[in-house]
């Protein structure tokens, strides 16, 4: 009796399962490949009529996970088994036998990463760059504005400007809480983790980077926390 | 060596993999894909086989002679005559009641020591 027809996409996974197959050993694939095929298809045909496409995705990334993991079982009991028979490899065996042997530990490991990269959230990075003088009526040059500058800009003082004009006190409070509010210094805290300032090249710009998940939100620090340096620069200094 | 002289509790404690495989196949033959729902089914699909897990544990099986293959056909017509079918071998056979009476002892440990309900209080 022939196959019954499959879905495009069902169709897809069946080519990659069945070119994942061969990861296994000769023998193994010799004796099962055709059968595992058959029940992969079946598989397929009844998870895509019946699951989402959320169910369908994790269906997949389980079946390549247990194909990589089963064919490295396979692949190191038929090497066992070998090794009991107590027939000497050549180099060559040994060099065919690794790179066999590695190869779903490779995919394995790269597929894990792929997963990982792509399960985890975005970070967006937002920079602004801030040009540093002298004062007009400086008399004498100092070797270290830019690092001075730059301190002022990460002091909790003007960072705390940046806290009250986003209010990210109430926009922290509940993705680090859940219920209850940050207190100021803990939310300068999180500001700090999230910040870089430094000098861009061997230049008098500071450059701001700042990191977050919300692209507009970074976007919005680095800008504020520009305006508030230029806010604190512009008050008299108190002597 | 002959099956009937092999002492089926050499093969005990058994893979769950290799267990659920036996049971599946305590009532009669199946083919793959039906091994899989069978264990799916019974364990309220609590532990789901993937192909490459049931190939691997049907292949050690037969190699071990628990399982072997069939030549009959449910319905050659409706059937793909690709699928082979698999039934427990009287080793087989042996080594699953020795495994379940195994388990039917624990079961008595765990209900002794309160960690299971009895029957009657369950009703």
């Amino acid at each position: 009796m022939p196959h019954a027809p499959l879905s495009p996409r069902a169709a897809f996974l069946v080519r990659l399962y069945r070119a994942g197959l061969r990861l296994y050993p000769s023998a193994h694939r010799e004796r099962m490949e055709s059968e595992m095929e058959q029940v992969f298809r079946a598989q397929c045909r009844e998870v895509l009529a019946r699951r989402s496409l959320g169910g369908c995705l994790a269906f997949a990334a389980g079946a390549v996970v247990e194909l990589l993991l089963t064919a490295m079982r396979e692949r190191l009991a038929a090497f066992l088994c070998l090794m009991r028979m107590k027939r000497p490899l050549t180099p060559l065996a040994r060099v065919c036998w690794s790179l066999g042997a590695g190869a779903p530990v490779a995919a394995l490991i790269l597929g894990v990463t792929i997963a990982v990269t792509l399960s985890l959230p975005p970070i967006y990075m937002s920079s602004t760059r801030v040009l540093v003088r002298h004062a007009v009526n400086s008399t004498t040059a100092d070797p270290f504005l830019v690092q001075s500058e730059a301190e002022i800009m990460t002091s909790k003082a003007n960072l705390m400007r940046v806290v009250e004009k986003l209010s990210l006190t109430e926009r922290y409070s509940p993705e680090y809480l859940g219920q209850g509010t940050l207190h100021p210094i803990e939310v300068i805290a999180i500001l700090q983790d999230r910040i870089e300032v430094r000098q861009f090249r061997n230049t008098s710009l500071l450059e701001i980077r700042v990191h977050d998940r919300d692209r507009q939100l970074a976007s919005d620090i680095a800008n504020a926390m520009a305006e508030a340096y230029l806010q604190t620069r512009m008050e008299p200094v108190n002597s | 060596m002959p099956a009937a002289s092999v002492n089926p509790e050499s093969f005990l404690p058994l893979t769950p993999a290799v267990f659920h495989v036996l049971l599946a196949l305590a009532d009669g033959e199946r083919h793959g894909y039906a091994i899989m729902q069978s264990v799916a089914e019974t364990t309220d699909g609590r532990v789901s086989m993937g192909p490459g897990t049931l190939y691997g544990t049907i292949k050690r099986l037969l190699e071990s002679r628990l399982i072997e293959e069939s030549d009959a056909r449910p319905d050659p017509e409706l059937d793909d005559e690709r699928r082979r079918y698999y039934r427990l071998s009287a080793l087989g056979q042996r080594v699953a009641a020795a495994e379940s009476h195994r388990y039917a002892g624990l079961v008595r440990v765990a209900r002794a020591r309160g960690l299971l309900a009895t029957s009657h209080a369950q009703s």
